[in-house]
């Protein structure tokens, strides 16, 4: 049996096991939190020397991560009253938004690989929506 | 801070030598009382004078080679050297703290023992008070060995080296006590004057200068010296 | 007193130094305030020579020193009072007690937290009136980080400070270096064998090798920079003329390439030479550490 934690959840938790860069875990958590609605427009999050010594991670990397994480418009730092997620309500969408051209990045990429054409590309998307549709039922 | 950094490594190595500083002092205390009950009550007799004799002179002599020893090379020994080196004391200091350190620690049962071994000779009616000088020249003979001892171990540190350093100090002792005991030497200090021969005079300026230039080399490699591990 | 208003937690510059069977060559380290450097290297590379430099223990015959702004060796001592220093083979006194070092500490630096040092105290396991000499190898490595961290240095200096810790302990000492640098004016160098520890919590990383700096970049850099490739190389085709290739390795049709200047153009030109990028990896710090290290060596050789 386990005791179930109902204390605060660490804004990010990161693995070194994970094969994706630490920058980039930070990065995906924070927005995920924001896409989900767990962090909303205004909310404040902790500042980059915080969020380091909460998480073990150097300085450098929170601050790349939250660097991106500012020019992809999640978050906003003010000078001298630190970081908080970015004031845009179409914020949630948007993410997700990024998040599936990601997604189709990566699957473009492979198809090219196996040097797959366009169409049979597409082909393979509509089988498998299908068959997630046909589990759903 | 370098101040009072310097004075709490040198408190630190008497805290820790506080052992043998008490065992020296109990040591040599303890044969001055027998070679003081040895010349008083005959039962005690020449056994007591000459066993308490031997008591005393060891305990100078092996409290100052062991002072000089455990001070000055049980931090090297025991890896200490490279924390008392991480505290906010320059290097040069650091030697200069061992130095002190070292002398303190052996003085202090020192000139305790050697004012007790004056005073011994002195009260009235004194036969023997001649023998004050016997005993002072003796006592200032341990203190320039400390001195050569603490010097060389500036220079070396190896095992063999603090064998050969044990070896030389008792050989030294060992001739150094067969000369003073020679009947012609020991002769004029058998009686009640104090008499300040030219053979005392000439082994006691020796005595001193030995000392002080011991400490001077020293104190010059402490200045000196460009690595301090 | 410092040279500067504007200081580094530290500046190595030009530093060399020779003994009878080693040389240190031309060290050149700086570390702005607020940051990590790690400070990876093969045993017997020169890292704790650096770092003994560093502390004015030794002296350069050539180069400058600078710890928080004063010159070494001439006022290491005031800048000794900001640093603390732990290496894996120094050892506390004996004869006395955990207790004894900290009310020693606490007379010896202003800065010295009770609080925090009692708290440390439990969080490592460990009892004030427990002798030193009776102490166990990992439990004697936590009563010196305790008697370093407490005293709220400016610059932490760790040479191996993680070498006989439990996983446990290792975890935690993270988590409590990692809490200096919250202060933005409190800066750490350490070196260590645990990669993975370098990885995680530098924002710069040294390698060392034979006595000299081999490489030296913030983390973020070098692990950007290293790539590994799995190539396919059909026959006729030939690979082009690439920048920074460390290692390649041919087989009959794949090549193994590993670069320290990789971007999206190198895929580009593989594939216009007919070549077939079928994996691009990145590479762990110890494995960008191993291939820095082989190919400095290489060009030894040469």
């Amino acid at each position: 049996m386990y005791t179930v934690n109902t204390k605060q959840h660490s804004l990010v938790v990161i693995s070194q096991a994970d094969p994706r860069p630490l920058y980039l875990q930070v990065k995906e958590q924070i927005r995920h939190r924001v896409a989900v609605g767990e962090l909303k427009a205004g909310d404040e999050i902790p500042s980059i020397r915080q969020l380091a010594a909460d998480i073990r991670v150097s300085v450098i990397t929170i601050k790349r991560a939250y660097l991106e994480l500012e020019l992809e418009g999640v978050i906003q730092t003010r000078q001298g009253r630190g970081s908080c997620v970015a004031e845009n309500a179409a914020l949630g969408d948007s993410l997700k938004e990024q998040e599936l051209d990601q997604h189709l990045t990566a699957a473009v990429r492979a198809a090219a690989l196996l040097r797959l054409k366009e169409e049979e590309l597409i082909q393979r998307l509509r089988r498998i929506r299908r068959g997630r549709t046909e589990d759903a039922a | 801070m370098n101040r009072s950094v310097f004075w709490a490594l040198v408190r630190k190595d008497l805290y820790l030598q506080r052992g043998l500083i008490v065992g020296m002092l109990t040591g040599g205390l303890l044969g001055l009382a027998l070679f003081v009950a040895g010349s008083v009550y005959k039962a005690v007799g020449g056994a007591g004078v000459a066993v308490g004799g031997i008591l005393f002179m060891t305990a100078n002599v092996a409290g100052g080679i062991f002072l000089a020893m455990f001070t000055l090379l049980a931090d090297r020994k025991e890896l200490t050297r490279l924390f008392a080196l991480s505290l906010p004391i320059s290097g040069s200091r650091y030697a200069q703290s061992k130095l002190v350190g070292g002398y303190v620690a052996f003085l202090i049962p020192w000139v305790v023992l050697t004012v007790l071994a004056a005073v011994v000779f002195l009260p009235s009616p004194a036969p023997m008070r001649g023998m004050l000088v016997y005993a002072l020249l003796i006592q200032f003979f341990v203190l320039a060995l400390f001195s050569v001892v603490v010097g060389a171990l500036f220079v070396v540190s190896s095992e063999l080296a603090s064998g050969l350093l044990i070896l030389a100090v008792n050989i030294l002792f060992s001739l150094f006590m067969v000369a003073i005991n020679q009947p012609a030497t020991i002769a004029p200090f058998r009686g009640p004057v104090i008499h300040w021969t030219p053979f005392a005079v000439w082994m006691f300026g020796g005595e001193l200068l030995v000392t002080v230039l011991a400490i001077f080399f020293a104190l010059s490699l402490a200045a000196r010296r460009r690595d301090h591990l | 007193m410092r040279t500067a208003d504007a200081y580094e937690a530290f500046a190595l510059r030009g530093l060399c130094r020779s003994f009878r069977h080693f040389t240190l060559r031309d060290v050149s380290l700086t570390l702005p305030l607020g940051q990590i450097m790690g400070l990876v290297g093969p045993n017997g590379a020169g890292k704790s020579t650096t770092i003994r430099l560093l502390m004015g223990l030794i002296e350069p015959d050539a180069g400058q020193v600078e710890l928080l702004g004063h010159a070494v060796p001439g006022d290491v001592a005031a800048a000794k009072r900001e640093v603390a220093f732990v290496t894996d083979d120094m050892r506390l006194f004996g004869m006395a007690s955990i207790a004894w070092h900290m009310r020693w500490m606490a007379s010896l630096y202003p800065h010295w937290d009770q609080a925090y040092a009692a708290q440390l105290l439990k969080r490592f396991n460990l009892r004030g009136e427990q002798l030193v000499k009776g102490l166990s190898r990992g439990e004697h490595v936590k009563a010196l980080l305790l008697l370093a961290l407490a005293r709220r240095p400016r610059l932490l200096v760790l040479d191996e400070p993680t070498s006989g810790l439990d996983p446990v302990a290792r975890h935690e000492l993270l988590a409590e270096l990692m809490d200096i640098v919250r202060d933005e004016q409190r800066s750490i160098l350490f070196s260590s064998h645990q990669t993975q520890d370098v990885e995680r919590i530098s924002d710069q990383i040294a390698f060392i090798d034979r006595g000299r700096v081999v490489d030296v970049r913030d983390k973020e850099s070098f692990l950007e920079r290293w790539r590994r490739l799995s190539v396919d190389i059909p026959a006729g085709a030939r690979l082009p003329e690439l920048p920074g290739v460390v290692d390649l390795t041919l087989g009959e049709r794949l090549a193994t390439l590993t670069t320290d200047r990789y971007d999206q153009d190198i895929e580009g030109r593989l594939a216009a030479a007919g070549a077939q990028v079928h994996e691009v990896q990145r590479m762990s710090l110890e494995e960008i550490f191993v291939a820095s290290v082989m190919r400095s060596r290489q060009g030894d050789r040469s």
